[in-house]
């Protein structure tokens, strides 16, 4: 059998805020695997999440794939990948009492906290995409809207590998960060600059794979998930139009399940995938080659 | 043991960070406790796990102030003691 064992390895999974999102099925499939799991979460979500990972009305979502055992994180951080460093919150941020409570909540802080804990980082799932006006297309998208959209969505990934680099390099060690086809070709629900966001993000995996590939042997790759039904993609719209129109028209002619991205995300973060970098893999039933 | 409804003041009082006398049934989640709908998420998790109940989307739908909270969760506590789980999860809701 070939075996894909991720024993001891360390694994920062960003955009945890539900059981239902792609970053929790991905965090679930990586302990599966015998990753130790970090989970970073927007500092809003910090009590939910802890909640699921409680509570018994939420036993049955912790439950792992593959007869794993139970879904159980290291580590829980605040971290608002808008911020690089504390010094970049805001005044009404910084005094939100949402906020107040956490010290730290920049990527830094988290990669202080994995530096201190572990010395290492072998993995990082980049799960995380807002904008304010996902539900204005393109063309009434406002200028502020666009950049947050491109700076928490887009730059977060640069972000988070330029902190992570130091704790990275020269292990082997793998970034996934999760894109949709709606930055290659237009999907017309998807505006508020998010499409923006997904190309900025698509060619900057590719340019973070060259520069990392040549400094720390870092691997960098993209999974293009199919339409699923997650919480941030309900707020934009008629998604179970969305899914039936990609079920209908795709190779495999179903919608995807979020075990599926999980488990590509941890084939590419194993030593099996070690060449493989820069690229996209399209974990969507084929709906990408499709031309009507 | 605590009457519902002071276990529930408690419980918005603690995730929300106000004090208990500002609290009252006529108090508006949306106007007077300035909640979003994250915050009504958290509040909802912890209700459900003080009561050991599930608040459906469809009942959070209709509750817009303290008292309506305090009255959904007396219902559904009445029920699951009498052992009837006749309207459980349907979210009939009165509203004011
Ligand atoms: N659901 C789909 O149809 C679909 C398809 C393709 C790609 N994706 C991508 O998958 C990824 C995960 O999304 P999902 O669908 O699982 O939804 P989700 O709502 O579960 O995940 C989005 C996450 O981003 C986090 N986030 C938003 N702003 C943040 C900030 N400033 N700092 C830190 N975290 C922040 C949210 O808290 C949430 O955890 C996203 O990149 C999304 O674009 C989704």
């Amino acid at each position: 059998m070939i075996p894909i064992d991720l024993s001891g390895k360390v694994a920062l999974v960003t955009g945890v805020a539900d059981n239902e999102g792609f970053a929790w099925a991905i965090a679930k499939a990586l302990q599966a695997a015998g990753a130790r799991i970090v989970l970073s979460c927007h500092p809003r979500v910090m009590g939910i999440v802890e909640s699921i990972l409680e509570r018994d009305q939420d036993a049955e979502s912790r439950i792992l794939p593959f007869g794993a055992g139970s879904f159980k994180p290291e580590k829980v951080l605040p971290c608002d990948v808008a911020f690089d460093t504390m010094d970049d919150v805001d005044e009404k941020t910084r005094t939100d009492r949402r906020y107040a409570k956490f010290a730290d909540y920049s990527i830094k802080g988290v990669m202080e906290v994995i530096g201190r804990e572990y010395g290492v980082l072998d993995i990082l799932i980049h799960a995380v995409a807002f904008s304010p006006e996902i539900k204005n297309p393109m063309w009434q998208t406002s200028r502020k809207a666009y950049h947050t959209a491109l700076s928490v969505s887009a730059y977060s990934l640069t972000g988070l590998l330029r902190a992570a680099q130091p704790l990275m390099k020269d292990r082997g060690a793998s970034a996934v960060a999760l894109t949709y086809v709606g930055g290659e070709r237009v999907v017309p629900h998807y505006g508020g600059g998010m499409s923006t966001a997904k190309a900025a993000l698509q060619i900057d995996a590719k340019q973070l794979a060259f520069n990392l590939g040549r400094n720390g042997g870092i691997r960098v790759n993209l999974i293009s998930a199919g339409p699923y039904a997650s919480r941030a993609a309900r707020a934009i719209g008629d998604i179970n139009a969305m899914i039936q129109h990609a079920a209908e028209h795709s190779p495999l002619p179903r919608p995807i399940e979020a075990e599926e991205v999980a488990n590509t995300a941890v084939f590419l973060c194993s030593p099996l995938a070690s060449a493989i970098t820069g690229q996209i893999v399209y974990v969507d039933c084929g709906y990408n080659i499709m031309g009507v | 043991m605590n009457s519902i409804e002071e276990r529930v003041i408690d419980i918005i009082s603690d995730k929300l960070g106000v004090a208990k006398d500002q609290i009252t049934r006529e108090t508006s989640l949306i106007k007077d406790l300035q909640t979003d709908s994250l915050d009504i998420v958290e509040l909802v998790m912890d209700l459900e796990e003080e009561f050991d109940l599930q608040i459906p989307d469809q009942a959070q739908q209709n509750i817009h102030t303290v008292g309506q909270i305090i009255d959904y969760i007396e219902r559904e506590v009445k029920q699951k003691k009498s052992g009837s789980w006749e309207g459980q999860g349907t979210g009939a809701v009165t509203k004011d």
